[in-house]
């Protein structure tokens, strides 16, 4: 009876123990080498994103949304980045309006409509009773040139001292030159 | 007993059978200049013939109309602090009671099928200029699109994935509609996002909060292909939506 209550007992505490592991961790080979390594393309900017959830659908939404976040973090940083080599080669670089016209050119180009940003390729496998998707998200260059001077000429009413001091049309030649950073 | 066993084999077989049979129409749906004018509607285990067909056909005409027309709402929000992560998505979709009205006096039925107690109806809003070829099929071999959507210029496609679903008719119900959400985002999305990072004997506190939206009005959303997995049991719908901006 003693022997009983013991197994009783002791059989909860086990799997209670066994669970304390966590989740399962992904196999390395299980990872696709796209996650890993996302490509490099002249045209399109790509961005990969994970999730592992016990819905699939979850999982799927989780990994998309991630992919598409990096998209647009990768996005400020690229606009940003060139609109500083631009004010700086115009000898404006530190002046407080023009810092503070490339952030908001940048965070508004990263935080607004992303246009045919899709999802190029998607992968789903099982870690135990949890979904692990892998989503790769693409985002056509031309739209980011597109978007980048929208933003720049909305901004540009926004900040008239700025304004007299940098020519426009300069920097929308700068911001076509988008392309050229890609390897950057 | 043995009797029992026996019938409990039949019919375990009969489930596994009607999995893996469908209308050739119910997986790809047949190519017409305008898809949007045909849809499929299929029912959940039904011994009553007529309410199955009945229940296929008001299937099929909502999808028309969803196919027709329809407004699509989506927002998710993730939020972290380190430790936890909180992740909420909402999907909303509006169809126009115009457009199935119009649907519900206009349609008639192309084909059916009764397979397996489910029905299958395969509608159309106008009469069709070629014949349907239709036959009962297999699910097949796993197709390409579900790993690497096909790029075809003028339009955008979506997929959509649900697993374990104990009724086959909700299933691709849930599937179809992720299918056309996931295409209306591949064609906008509204992003914002912030972040903080600080940095602390040599630990990270990295918080998010990011969020993403579409509110889309989209015309001519057609469910073209589904495939099944019977081994995992995982339902796919791929949508596809005309898109007429630069590519």
């Amino acid at each position: 009876m003693k022997k009983v209550l013991v197994i009783a007992l002791m059989l909860p505490l086990a799997l209670m123990l066994m669970n304390c592991g966590g989740p399962k961790k992904a196999d390395m080979g299980d990872i696709p080498p796209w996650y890993l390594n996302p490509p490099q393309a002249e045209d399109a900017i790509y961005e990969a994103g994970d999730a592992a959830k016990h819905s699939m659908g979850l999982a799927k939404e989780a990994a998309d949304a991630r992919a598409r976040d990096a998209v647009a973090r990768t996005i400020e940083i690229k606009v940003s980045s060139m609109f500083k080599n631009f004010m700086q080669e115009s000898g404006i670089g530190e002046e407080a309006e023009a810092l503070e016209f490339t952030s908001s050119v940048s965070k508004q180009v990263a935080n607004n409509v992303l246009k045919g940003c899709k999802i190029d390729r998607r992968e789903m496998k099982t870690e135990g009773s949890l979904y692990h998707a892998y989503s790769l998200a693409k985002y056509d260059l031309n739209s980011l040139i597109n978007e980048t001077k929208k933003a720049a000429r909305h901004q540009k009413a926004l900040y008239n001292e700025a304004k007299a001091n940098m020519s426009f049309d300069e920097l929308e030649k700068e911001i076509d030159k988008l392309e050229s950073m890609k390897n950057q | 007993m043995k009797k029992t066993i026996f019938v409990v084999l039949i019919t375990l077989l009969e489930f596994v059978i009607g999995q893996g049979q469908i209308p050739s129409w119910f997986k790809s749906l047949p190519q017409q200049e305008n898809s949007a004018i045909i849809s499929v509607g299929m029912t959940g285990n039904y011994s009553d013939r007529q309410l199955a067909r009945k229940v296929a056909i008001h299937k099929a005409r909502k999808t028309m109309a969803k196919q027709i027309r329809i407004r699509l709402i989506f927002e998710v929000q993730e939020m972290s602090d380190g430790f936890y992560r909180l992740f909420q998505p909402t999907f909303e979709q509006i169809y126009y009671e115009n457009v199935l009205a119009y649907v519900d006096t206009t349609s008639s039925v192309v084909d059916s099928a009764f397979i397996d107690n489910r029905y299958y109806v395969l509608l159309s809003l106008f009469p069709l200029h070629e014949n349907i070829n239709s036959s009962i099929i297999g699910w097949g071999a796993r197709p390409d699109w579900i790993e690497k959507l096909p790029d075809k210029p003028g339009y955008v496609y979506g997929i959509g994935m649900v697993a374990n679903y104990s009724l086959w008719k909700n299933g691709w119900n849930d599937a179809d509609e992720l299918a056309r959400f996931d295409a209306c985002k591949n064609l906008k999305i509204n992003t914002a996002a912030i972040r903080t990072k600080k940095h602390t004997d040599g630990y990270t506190d990295e918080r998010k909060i990011m969020r993403q939206s579409v509110d889309i009005a989209v015309a001519n959303s057609v469910i073209i292909e589904r495939w099944y997995d019977q081994k995992q049991d995982i339902f796919y719908s791929l949508c596809r939506i005309p898109y007429r901006g630069k590519k």
